[in-house]
């Protein structure tokens, strides 16, 4: 772990804390006011809607880079984890009456354990082979929402009911919001700790080199395992604010496309890295609500060539934002952002 | 030099003062206009784009010819549309735009955009006309959302009663055996849950459904099952390109003129003819609105105007007189509010009132009356079916009357 020259741990709880010093401690929690006061108080029902879906689409990635980040494996089906959350909340409220509670990190739960039973093939298989097992992942939990009946709603989906806690319901975006991002905090502060823990450096072992990891000691089944399991908790947990906000889910709602886009934005924000999901999450909700403005703009200015490439250019520039970062950035925007910390800390000088 | 000044010059720059000082208070709000603002969900990029855009420009020129030529008395219309890409996560962001912005109805394009939005504009209370007729949900309980259109189970009985008329006709003493060859996707199946027990009833044998996944290139898989089993009439919800390699394989396969294939509404285009040639004629396909073939027809004649005016020439698409019908609905909703309620009440609630209660409206002749109730937001009951005939679409039989089928 970089730190700022003459910070020292003195004992093992400064040497385990996540967040190591006072500025550091200081501008979270300025950052944090900044962007709740602002989005609490000042933003329209349209930005809070956009920062909620940038939440999910966070606490997504965060799930993503512990099966691709950390631990080197891959998985093309994570949409489906998502959807599993989202049906699993509904269902246990709406079926089995249990409490949003309780239903909520059930649902986590349950995405974890569908994650599990998909994981096992990661332990024979990696690389395309295991892409392809997690590209099934998405067509059979799909398919299997379809076809569902009445559990899952068929065709129709399912009516999700709001969040809430004892009498107290989140009937507006505002509280919606704070709820979101609470998520949003805990979510990330066991990403972040479980990154330091025995089980990260597990996990990043086993993406350096298998055979090594196997030889120290590490148990592979083990740790593919259990880094599915939790990648699809997070998945999970994002799949049941993604129901409880949107009032409504359907199978359509979780599509191959989004597991692609999720492992390509992953790759532009930065794998293996805690700020990188954040910084791939903003990118594609931002370029998504960029490309929607500025498209019928290009159409209409354009109109001999509008069905041919504007209708695909959400696509294009998805596309080309992910090569570009693969071709010039690999290691994604927490590259950029490491170096430009290290130079704010070190400038004016240059050494 | 001096100059004087008379009575009548003082009453003169006194008059001009009061002008300037009038004009910059602005006009009074007594003779201003009400600005209703429409929302308009364009999915003009992403999956449907072509449908979309030809939607969103049937949708605008109508309200641009309503201005021009038969404006809303008391009102000014101003619609907002921003682009959704057919994708779920932009329909509630742009709702909430919308609803921030205080449109008081809006339009929908498709059964993604409904299905994601119906809930919340019943908590919203914004009345929108829309597209989504593989969403039953949406209209039970009736809501906010005013169909376009029968459900697609309906579409697939209009094709039924239709062919078990042609069959008794021929004198045939057995059932007929219906199978759907269709998209995995709730689109394409929307139909299967209400319509194959509908069928039955109805005097048909109902063949095992057949599948398929995408866009397809071969479908002889599923053609050889419908002929192996026997099948007299093949219903497919699939889109134009579909469709054709549909038609393209049943004539290679020999079926042409021994089944009848039968398309959902979005089959009816010329693309099909464009891609299927030949293979095209002799199929059937169902919908809601006029060819524009027919050429003695108001709101045909009025789409032609529409195109010439503001498009420079006319563009014989489909989706471009579907993205009339929901801009004329809404338009004479509006002025049927306006009429009765006065212009300040032309909002969600005043929409809304007139689209329950007004009776029917007059389309032009390009779909049937619509009419909604209280406690329906069907538009009506009549479908049309076209026939493939020698390179174009021609009028099969118009006006058949469906069962309303209802979850």
């Amino acid at each position: 772990m970089w730190r700022p020259c003459g910070v020292f741990n003195k004992n093992y709880l400064e040497d385990r804390a996540v967040i190591r010093t006072k500025v550091q401690w200081t501008a979270l929690i300025l950052f944090l006011s900044a962007i709740t006061t602002l989005s609490y108080c000042f933003g329209s029902n349209y930005f809070l809607s956009i920062m909620i879906l940038t939440i999910i689409t966070v606490i997504t990635l965060q799930g993503l880079n512990f099966i691709v980040g950390f631990t080197g494996q891959i998985s093309v089906g994570h949409s489906a984890f998502m959807a599993i959350g989202a049906y699993s909340t509904t269902i246990l409220m709406t079926r089995l009456h249990i409490p949003f509670i309780l239903s909520f990190p059930a649902a986590g739960f349950c995405a974890a354990l569908v994650g599990l039973v998909f994981a096992l093939p990661s332990v024979r298989i990696k690389g395309f082979y295991l892409a392809l097992a997690t590209l099934a992942a998405q067509y059979l939990i799909g398919w299997l929402l379809l076809h569902g009946g009445r559990l899952t709603g068929g065709l129709y989906g399912l009516s999700v009911p709001r969040a809430g806690i004892g009498g107290f319901v989140v009937e507006t975006d505002q509280g919606y919001f704070l709820f979101a991002m609470v998520i949003l905090l805990l979510m990330s502060y066991f990403a972040k700790s479980i990154e330091r823990s025995k089980i990260g450096r597990a996990f990043i072992a086993v993406r350096d080199n298998d055979l090594a990891a196997e030889v120290m000691g590490i148990n592979i089944f083990k740790y593919k395992l259990l880094a599915f399991s939790i990648g699809s908790f997070y998945a999970g947990i994002a799949g049941a604010i993604w129901a409880h906000y949107f009032l409504r889910i359907h199978v359509d709602h979780f599509s191959l496309m989004d597991s692609i886009w999720y492992l390509g934005f992953l790759v532009v924000g930065g794998l293996g890295s805690a700020m990188g999901p954040i910084f791939g999450a903003i990118v594609y909700v931002g370029l998504r609500e960029l490309v929607a403005l500025v498209t019928p703009f290009l159409a209409a200015l354009f109109p001999g060539i509008q069905t041919n490439i504007f209708s695909g250019l959400a696509l294009i520039i998805y596309s080309l934002v992910v090569i570009v970062f693969l071709l010039f950035e690999p290691r994604g925007m927490n590259r950029q952002f490491s170096l430009f910390k290290s130079y704010y800390r070190l400038w004016p000088f240059a050494y | 030099m001096k100059i004087k000044r008379n009575g009548k010059w003082t009453l003169f720059m006194v008059m001009v003062g009061l002008c300037l000082i009038v004009s910059s208070v602005g006009t009074p709000a007594w003779s201003k206009d009400k600005e209703v603002k429409l929302g308009v969900f364009g999915d003009v990029t992403g999956p449907i784009a072509f449908t979309g855009q030809q939607f969103w420009k049937g949708y605008s020129d109508y309200f641009r010819w309503v201005k021009k030529h038969d404006p809303i008395k008391g009102i000014t219309v101003n619609i907002l549309m921003e682009d959704t890409g057919y994708d779920p996560k932009r329909y509630l962001p742009v709702l909430k735009k919308f609803a921030a912005a205080g449109i008081s109805a809006g339009y929908i394009m498709g059964t993604n955009g409904t299905a994601t939005m119906s809930d919340e504009l019943r908590r919203l209370k914004i009345p929108c006309v829309s597209e989504g007729s593989g969403f039953p949900p949406a209209i039970d309980p009736p809501g906010y959302i005013f169909l376009l259109r029968p459900l697609y189970p309906d579409v697939f009985a209009a094709a039924c009663i239709h062919f078990m008329e042609q069959w008794k006709k021929a004198g045939h003493k057995e059932k007929p055996k219906v199978m759907t060859i269709t998209w995995d996707v709730p689109y394409g199946t929307a139909h299967v849950e209400l319509g194959n027990p509908w069928a039955k009833k109805y005097g048909f044998e109902v063949l095992p459904t057949q599948l398929f996944a995408g866009q397809p290139n071969d479908l002889s898989t599923q053609l050889l099952r419908a002929k192996s089993m026997g099948a007299d009439l093949v219903f497919s919800n699939i889109l134009e390109g579909q469709f054709a390699v549909l038609l393209k394989d049943a004539k290679r396969l020999g079926l042409q003129g021994k089944i009848q294939f039968v398309g959902g509404s979005e089959c009816r285009g010329a693309e099909v003819i464009k891609l299927a040639g030949d293979a095209a004629n002799g199929a059937w396909s169902v919908s809601h609105f006029v060819d524009w073939s027919e050429t003695d027809n108001k709101g045909i004649q009025l789409g032609m105007k529409m195109q010439n005016e503001f498009r420079g020439g006319v563009d014989y698409q489909t989706q471009y007189l579907m993205g009339v019908i929901p801009a004329r609905i809404t338009a004479e909703a509006m002025r049927y509010a306006a009429k009765n309620y006065g212009p300040d009440k032309v909002d969600s609630a005043g929409i809304y009132k007139a689209l329950t209660t007004m009776g029917k409206i007059d389309m032009l002749g390009l779909t049937a009356d619509v009419q909604y109730s209280p406690t329906e937001r069907r538009p009506f009951k009549q479908l049309n079916i076209s026939k493939c005939e020698d390179g174009k679409w021609v009028k099969e039989k118009y006006g058949i009357e469906v069962p309303w089928l209802k979850p």
